[in-house]
C-alpha cells in the first residue's frame, strides 16, 4: 500500500504535464500590456476594436496608438474577458504588433491566428478557438483607425 | 508518405455555435452564413492539415472530415 500512495503522490507532484507550453503560462501569469481598470482615461489612442462571441462568452478589446506619419502600431493595451488561453494569445498578440519599432498596420492586418499560436509555442486543439478573438479585435481596431482618419 | 485528399466536410449545423475558429484558421474553406453557422465554401481552399487542425479546434465538434 506504501509503495502505492508513494507512486500517485509522485503522479500528482512530478508527472503530471503542465499541458499548456512554457511560453503561454509566462503570458497567462505575466500578461504584457494589460489595461488596467481606470487605464484607458490615460491612455492615449487612435484606434480601438473589439470582437466578441456571445455563444462563448468571451470579449477582446484592443486599444492601439498608430503613428500617423509612419503607419505603425507603437503602442498597444488590450482587455479580454477569456481564459488563460485568450489572455496569452492577446499578450502575445500585442507584443508581436509592437516589437522591432511597431508593425505597420497593412501587416498587422495580415496576422492570422496560425502565427499567434506559433509564437505560443503551440496550444492545444480544443483551446484554439479561444484564441481567433485576439486577431479579430485587432482588424477592427485597424478599420476604426482608417474610419477616424476619414 | 500517402497522400491524404479530403472527400467530404460535413458540418452539423445543430451543433455548430458560429465561434467562427474555423473561418479564422482555414477562411479559403469555410464561413460563417446568415444565420452564424459555418459553411463549406471551397474544399480545396486549403491543405490537409490546415482543413483538419480547423476540425480539432471546433469546440462543439461538429465539423466531420472523409477522407477519400
Amino acid at each position: 500500500m506504501k509503495t502505492k500512495n508513494k507512486k500517485a503522490d509522485l503522479i500528482l507532484k512530478n508527472e503530471v504535464p503542465w499541458l499548456y507550453s512554457k511560453n503561454v503560462k509566462e503570458h497567462f501569469f505575466h500578461p504584457k500590456n494589460f489595461m488596467k481598470p481606470g487605464e484607458e482615461k490615460k491612455f492615449k489612442f487612435n484606434a480601438y476594436g473589439e470582437a466578441g462571441s456571445t455563444v462563448c462568452g468571451d470579449l477582446m478589446k484592443f486599444w492601439l496608438w498608430i503613428d500617423p506619419k509612419t503607419e505603425k502600431i507603437k503602442k498597444a493595451k488590450w482587455r479580454t474577458f477569456g481564459c488563460g488561453s485568450a489572455i496569452a494569445s492577446t499578450s502575445v498578440l500585442s507584443i508581436i504588433i509592437t516589437e522591432k519599432g511597431g508593425l505597420s498596420i497593412r501587416k498587422a492586418a495580415l496576422i492570422k491566428p496560425q502565427d499567434i499560436i506559433k509564437r505560443l509555442g503551440g496550444l492545444p486543439n480544443i483551446k484554439i478557438h479561444c484564441s481567433v478573438l485576439g486577431d479579430e479585435a485587432l482588424k477592427e481596431a485597424i478599420e476604426n483607425y482608417y474610419h477616424n482618419k476619414k | 508518405m500517402i497522400m491524404m485528399r479530403i472527400k467530404k466536410i460535413e458540418i452539423d449545423k445543430n451543433k455548430c455555435i458560429g465561434c467562427g475558429t474555423c473561418a479564422s484558421l482555414a477562411p479559403e474553406v469555410f464561413e460563417l452564413d446568415k444565420n452564424n453557422k459555418s459553411t463549406v465554401k471551397n474544399i480545396n481552399g486549403a491543405d490537409v492539415e490546415t482543413i483538419k487542425l480547423a476540425a480539432d479546434s471546433c469546440p462543439t465538434e461538429a465539423i466531420k472530415i472523409e477522407m477519400e
